[in-house]
């Protein structure tokens, strides 16, 4: 198989952990193919792996065996190094709790990412702003993430998660932190920005709500992946 | 004469009175006297030995004889005070050369004479005894005796002629709240002890001594008891001998009388007691009549009997208390009882030395009078 | 409940085992610092009084006479004139011994048939009664410790070869005393005893005694005492032994209450980490004791347990700290007893002896501190509401409010600290009461000042570096109170750092200059006597006729160091014979003109030193009443010089007036000037020809070094403790920076997951540390110039009474400032390096 066919490709991906002396499965050699600008929704139960699994895509965990291809690169055989830059440049997180870094305005946790790429221009500002303006946050520009809502921060966290153009987008259980009105508000914004712009989205979830918008639907299961469509 | 064996053990006490010092025994514990017997036998080489009767010269013989190993100028004495309130007293000081050769130095301490001394005072109606000691060297003149007159002194406690003679004589002692000043004056002559002055002790060669005495001294001055001064008269008795040999080893201890009668006739007697329980040949005494010559005694002359017995509390030793002393040859009956039962001197050497009423008879006349008793080895 | 309760802290405690850690090495250290000091001063007198009790067993009193010690015909005169009793001559002297070059026993000489009431070491210890013959009627008998005899490898028969001025003597060791307490035997090491003919015999000090100890029973000690003090002449002292001791102690009090200052500084020090590891705990826990306090658990519960763990901290800790304590003590030992035997008198047996009442002080002084330390954090705890436990950001805000009443408190801290230093008369605990203030003072305006410099910085460093640059000082600004606490920690110990190095450095300029004044002559000759020597002053005016006679030699001074006593005490007093030049040596606090320095040397006059002057309170025109063999005569003071080479002080006289009094005991040091233009080194070479075997020549420089060594070696042990008290900072400050890496874990990892590499994490958190560092460093520095200012003008002067200038060494601020940074980085390295090693997704995981 050439993984240049697709988007993501997950070949073998064993991953254990170690839990009081034992070792626990997570998953075993998983297979997924993803085509670039499809949204993918990982259904599971807690504990199922959904996170470890967006873990391991973002690399910023690593698996036991098995390889990660994203856009054609093996994230498995990256140094820490190159993983972080490649995450750097073409991942972007959105986490159940938020995940703000509290010391940091607004509009500077949405400028970090940009700004660990290169020297925050004019442009990037505006960029920000926009993206901002877009999500009905340009009141809220200066403001220290803990005087925010939940949804308000969960919004900066999807803008945070977009800004620098990644190729992928992982949210893991975006609305779980959320009522439900809030949380529909914010999927629906999410599903907007990230297929306008044309991105690959995975969604870790347990809300059923959000399977109408999905292209593919997985379920984690004894180990492994099992489409279940819609 | 009494003090021939004592005299030989206080040798011994010289030592051991320095031992005590450093030993962790308590300040009035005394020591076992067998520990001590044996050494000083062994080690006299050196020292002058007493061999044979010399004539004395004085007042130089009143002085130190550093070549002899042990030495003392011994006090004691029965005094009253005009109320008739009775005191017993003993001043008693020891010389012993540590060393047989004189020792050379710039040092004014070095030196090889040691000196300690005995004072007790009995205070018969408070049924009290006060008995110290004390020790020093000769340096510095810190203890001594003089060869040119009668002097001699341990620290402030001190024997004195007054003329630069042997009489009047002033003894001087004080400890804490007890002291006496008293003025001697002899009564009698000089009396030389054995043979000429020479009294042997045993068969052996050199196991003698020198010694005299003044049997009877008119006494009188002060006692002074927690501060109270008694003005006191009474008689005293001086004893003087010095010697470098031993005690045998099968002598146990003795019993030792100095007796003043009322017929101013004086009585010494000593008996050595052996181990196995006898009487060693070598007792003896002397009788002193009120006019004629001084007749020693033999040992079969005198029977002692003990009619009664004391166990001090603080050593729980038994004592005998109370003798019969007869000398049938003498026409002599004497009942011997101490002024106090307790006149045990528990110092670096532990005996009972104390002052004793007289009652009986002499050539048919009835007797009293006073005197002192020494026991050693119980 | 409640085991489950405690079950629910301690799984919690021990998960953190870092922390832990670091506390339980907090308490440990302060505590172990404490006691060390305690009980290494505390041994050190206690072994001095120990070999003094040993020596002289029960005697309450001792006659003392001058340096010349006594006659011996005193002796005489109390025992027979007077009959006094109970007294123990003794002559003693330090003997260097042939077995062992480095070491000097103190031989004593005693008279073996003295009362036994006295049972001294020697009495007790000793085994036969023949020793004590042979003591007195051989020469060279001598008799040795058990303990010391084994340490030189000798027994009963051997020899000890000693030297004196008289030359080599070999004593023949006729016993071993063996005291009967491990105390006594201790006591009696380094010591030889001989009889007191052996001694005189040896030494050639025919003749004199060192003192006399006597016994004057509690009950009516009043007659026995006035009547022996009667019968001594007018320059012998009787003094009690008890009064001698306490102004031994005394004496180093001053030394002493330094060095303990520097314990408590370390326990201070201590104390930071140990609330901040319960802040930590109790911070980390806010959802734990949040949810608790949902299902009913009470304050007072919450409160128990928390006090509990802090108990159970500072009892381990104290434990550990009191065993280290004591290992630390025994280190300390040695450097301290060998300030105390430089500076004061002589020690000659070491043992560490520990009382139960140090344990207990520093028990109670552990268990206090930690609990005083979890005070505040306890009140945090029970600022949780069961509701909802508050977020890191409110309890940040609340404490932000919180650091303008301590700013206001440090405020009035440094307030009071001014106030008290100024105030504190002669008191050095209350001068030092008025540094520990100042400095606490400054360490609670260290959050303010903290939040200014971080806004500053952000300002600067977001203009240059971005956000990434704003990152740093707004973590150190946003947990003020966790930064706030370690930066003040660090900047505690670096300013008492720099305040001590800038007091020893002034205080070593000074005594440099005044080496360079006071050492007028090209070189001087010391006569000390080690070795005691017969006809000392003839010998030594003959050997001064010598020098004077040289070619080379323009004139010669001299000098005499001795004792006199003035009001029952000991005074050491130097007679002088000066000559012009000589005199340019002495720098007086007032003018001091040639009017002055004629009757210096025609009238019955002294000149003091300025600690002389400061301890007993005289100054220029009063008159000090010295005993003397003719009776009280009054020495009218004409004025003060400075001297650095003691703190007790001494009086100088000429030595014409010295004559006066007081026997000739030679010269202990003759200064040679030469004609100007010859060759120092031919005349020093000269001079070596002519001098006895066993005196020293030194040339000025020799001696400045000399000193300067002493004067180095002296504050070892001050140096030594200060980094200890600057280690402890620092585990403070690691402890802190660790916990508060540690507790923002989950932070890093989204920095992490954001794109950040390891290694500009480990930029992040360096600079971060950095800055707290240099934070605490630029404050350390205004502050440490202030603790030396106290230092310098008040404690030192209340406690040696010796005026120093200010020198202000900038090498000391750099050296500091450097110090917090370094330190800082360093403890921010293990959590750096271990965030880089952490998966951003178990970084994310993380509590």
């Amino acid at each position: 198989m050439t993984p240049a066919n697709n988007f993501i490709e997950l070949d073998g991906l064993t991953k254990n952990y170690r839990e009081s002396g034992r070792s626990v499965t997570i998953f075993e050699n998983l297979q997924l193919s993803v085509k670039r600008g499809e949204l993918l929704v990982l259904l599971g139960r807690s504990g199922s792996g959904k996170s470890t699994l967006l873990n391991l895509l973002g690399g910023i965990d690593r698996p036991d065996s098995g390889h990660i291809f994203i856009n054609g690169i093996d994230l498995t055989t990256l140094s820490e190094h190159r993983r972080t830059l490649f995450r750097r440049h073409h991942i972007g997180f959105v986490f159940q709790s938020y995940q703000l870094i509290p010391t940091l305005t607004v509009l500077e946790n949405l400028l970090l990412p940009l700004e660990l790429i290169r020297r925050i221009r004019l442009e990037d500002r505006d960029k920000a702003a926009a993206l901002l303006n877009e999500l009905e946050l340009t009141s809220r520009l200066d403001t220290y993430p803990d005087r925010l809502s939940g949804g308000e921060q969960q919004r900066v966290s999807i803008a945070r998660a977009l800004i620098h153009d990644p190729l992928l987008v992982l949210a893991d259980e975006p609305t779980g932190n959320l009522d439900l009105q809030t949380g529909q508000q914010v999927m629906s914004l999410l599903d907007k920005l990230v297929r306008q712009s044309g991105k690959t989205l995975i969604l870790a979830t347990h809300s059923r709500e959000v399977m109408g918008i999905a292209d593919h639907i997985f379920t984690i299961r004894d180990h492994a992946l099992i489409e279940t469509g819609d | 004469m009494k003090k021939i064996v004592l005299f030989l053990t206080f040798c011994l006490i010289g030592l051991m009175a320095a031992w005590m010092h450093f030993s962790p025994v308590g300040e009035n514990q005394a020591f076992e006297e067998s520990s001590f017997s044996s050494p000083l036998t062994a080690d006299s080489e050196g020292f002058a030995k007493v061999l044979e009767p010399r004539p004395f010269r004085f007042p130089e013989d009143h002085g130190a004889h550093n070549d002899y190993r042990s030495e003392w100028w011994y006090f004691t004495g029965n005094l009253g005070a005009p109320n008739g309130r009775r005191f017993g007293y003993q001043l008693t000081f020891f010389r012993f050369a540590l060393a047989p050769d004189v020792i050379e130095s710039e040092s004014a301490w070095r030196g090889r004479q040691l000196y300690m001394a005995h004072f007790t005072v009995t205070d018969v109606e408070k049924q009290q005894f006060h008995s110290t000691e004390r020790f020093s060297r000769t340096a510095l003149n810190l203890a001594g005796a003089r060869n040119n007159r009668f002097q001699i002194w341990l620290h402030d406690w001190s024997a004195v002629s007054m003329n630069g003679d042997v009489f009047p004589m002033r003894l001087k002692a004080e400890h804490q709240d007890i002291a006496i000043d008293l003025l001697l004056n002899t009564q009698k002559p000089m009396v030389l002890q054995g043979d000429r002055g020479f009294s042997r002790k045993s068969d052996t060669l050199g196991n003698a001594s020198y010694y005299y005495s003044y049997t009877r001294l008119e006494t009188e001055g002060s006692i002074s008891i927690d501060g109270q001064d008694f003005p006191v008269s009474g008689n005293s008795w001086m004893d003087r001998e010095w010697s470098t040999s031993a005690l045998s080893d099968d002598q146990a201890g003795w019993d030792w009388f100095s007796l003043q009668l009322s017929d101013d006739t004086e009585l010494m007697v000593y008996q050595l007691r052996l181990k196995d329980g006898g009487i060693d040949p070598h007792s003896s005494g002397t009788l002193v009549p009120a006019r004629s010559d001084p007749v020693a005694l033999q040992v079969d002359e005198v029977n002692i009997e003990v009619l009664d017995e004391w166990t001090s509390p603080h050593s729980k030793r038994t004592y005998p208390s109370l003798w019969r002393l007869t000398i049938p040859k003498q026409q002599l009956q004497l009942d011997v009882e101490p002024l106090l039962n307790n006149q045990e001197l528990n110092l670096a050497f532990r005996y009972w030395e104390g002052a004793a009423r007289v009652t009986g008879t002499h050539r048919g006349q009835s007797v009293t009078g006073f005197g002192y008793v020494e026991l050693t080895g119980y | 409940m409640n085991t489950i309760l405690n079950r629910a802290g301690r799984n919690f405690l021990l998960r953190h085992p870092w922390q832990l850690a670091l506390a339980l090495l907090g308490i440990t250290l302060g505590v172990a610092v404490v006691i060390a000091i305690d009980l290494a001063l505390d041994s050190a007198l206690q072994s001095f009084k120990q070999a003094e009790r040993t020596v002289s067993g029960n005697a309450t009193h001792r006659i003392i006479g001058g340096e010349g010690g006594l006659n011996e015909a005193l002796y005489r005169k109390l025992r027979v004139e007077h009959g006094m009793r109970n007294l123990a001559p003794v002559l003693q002297t330090y003997l260097p011994i042939r077995q062992n070059p480095e070491l000097k026993l103190r031989a004593i000489g005693i008279d073996p048939f003295t009362e036994n009431a006295f049972r001294s070491g020697w009495q007790s210890g000793q085994n036969g009664a023949q020793a004590a013959i042979r003591l007195v009627t051989e020469a060279n008998s001598a008799m040795l410790g058990r303990q010391t005899a084994e340490a030189l490898g000798l027994t009963i028969g051997d020899e000890l070869i000693v030297t004196t001025g008289t030359g080599d003597h070999r004593l023949h060791i006729v016993d071993l005393i063996t005291p009967g307490s491990a105390a006594a035997t201790e006591a009696l090491r380094n010591i030889v005893i001989a009889d007191i003919s052996t001694l005189q015999e040896i030494t050639g000090w025919f003749g004199k005694l060192s003192y006399i100890d006597t016994i004057i029973p509690e009950t009516d000690p009043r007659t026995t005492r006035t009547r022996l003090a009667d019968l001594l002449p007018g320059d012998v002292s009787l003094i009690s032994i008890e009064t001698q001791f306490e102004s031994m102690q005394q004496m180093t009090e001053a030394f002493s209450i330094n060095l303990s200052a520097m314990g408590l500084l370390s326990l201070l020090v201590g104390m930071f980490l140990i609330y901040n590891t319960m802040t930590f705990l109790v911070l980390q826990r806010r959802g734990l004791i949040g949810n608790l306090r949902l299902i009913g658990v009470t304050r007072r519960q919450i409160g128990r347990m928390i006090v509990t763990e802090a108990l159970l901290l500072a009892v381990i800790g104290t434990a550990l700290g009191t065993g280290l304590g004591l290992l630390l003590g025994q280190l300390m030992l040695q450097p301290i007893s060998a300030t105390v035997d430089t500076l004061y008198f002589k020690i000659d047996a070491l043992s560490l002896s520990v009382s139960p009442l140090q344990i207990g002080k520093a028990v109670l002084l552990g268990i206090g501190a930690t609990i005083l330390a979890v005070i505040p954090p306890l009140r945090e705890a029970n600022r949780f509401s069961p509701k909802h436990a508050l977020t890191r950001s409110q309890l940040e805000s609340g404490t932000r409010r919180l650091t303008r009443s301590i700013l206001l408190l440090g405020l009035l801290l440094i307030a009071v600290g001014f106030a008290v230093g100024f105030m504190s008369e002669t008191s050095i605990q209350l001068g030092l009461a008025s540094v520990f203030l100042l400095l606490f003072g400054f360490a609670l305006l260290t959050p303010s000042v903290t939040l200014s410099v971080m806004s500053a910085v952000e300002t600067l460093s977001g203009r240059q570096f971005g956000i990434l640059g704003k990152l740093p000082p707004r973590m150190i600004g946003a947990e003020i109170s966790r930064t706030g606490v370690a930066i003040a920690a660090l900047m505690i110990a670096v300013a008492a750092t720099i305040g001590m190095n800038l007091m020893i450095d002034s205080f070593r300029v000074t005594v440099e200059q005044w080496l360079n004044t006071t050492l007028q002559a090209d070189i001087y000759v010391s006569l000390a006597g080690d070795k005691p020597a017969r006809d000392k002053a003839a010998k030594d005016s003959q050997l001064k006729a010598a020098i004077t006679e040289l070619a080379e030699v323009e004139e010669v001074s001299t000098v005499l160091h001795t004792q006199v006593a003035a009001g029952g005490m000991p005074v050491k007093v130097s007679a002088f014979e000066l000559t012009e030049a000589s005199k340019n040596g002495f720098v007086f606090k007032q003018a001091f003109d040639a009017e002055l320095w004629r009757a210096f040397e025609e009238q019955q006059t002294v000149i003091v030193t300025e600690p002389y002057a400061y301890h007993n309170k005289v100054k220029a025109g009063d008159t000090i009443a010295l005993q003397t063999a003719e009776g009280l005569q009054d020495f009218k003071i004409l004025g003060i010089y400075y001297d650095y080479s003691g703190d007790r002080g001494r009086l100088a006289m000429s030595r014409t007036q010295y004559l006066h009094y007081w026997p000739d005991l030679g010269y202990t040091g003759i200064g040679v000037y030469s004609i100007a233009g010859s060759d120092l080194n031919a005349l020093e070479s000269r001079l070596r020809d002519r001098l006895p075997q066993g005196l020293e020549l030194k040339s000025n420089r020799a001696i400045f070094d000399a000193s300067m060594q002493v004067f180095d070696e002296t504050f070892l042990i001050t140096e030594t403790l200060r980094w200890l008290a600057a280690g402890i900072a620092f585990v403070g400050v690691f402890g802190a920076l660790m916990a508060l890496q540690f507790e923002r874990t989950r932070q890093l990892g989204i920095l992490r997951a954001i794109g950040m590499t390891p290694g500009q994490l480990t930029g992040l958190i360096c600079t971060e540390t950095g800055l707290m560092g240099l934070t605490a460093g630029l404050i350390a520095i205004p502050v440490g110039l202030l603790v030396a200012y106290v230092l310098i003008y008040i404690v030192y002067l209340r406690s040696f009474g010796w005026t120093m200038a200010f020198h202000l060494n900038s090498a000391v601020l750099i050296q500091g400032l450097l110090l917090a940074i370094f330190a800082a980085l360093l403890a921010g390295i293990l959590p750096a390096y271990r965030m880089a090693r952490t998966q951003p997704a178990d970084a994310l995981r993380a509590e």
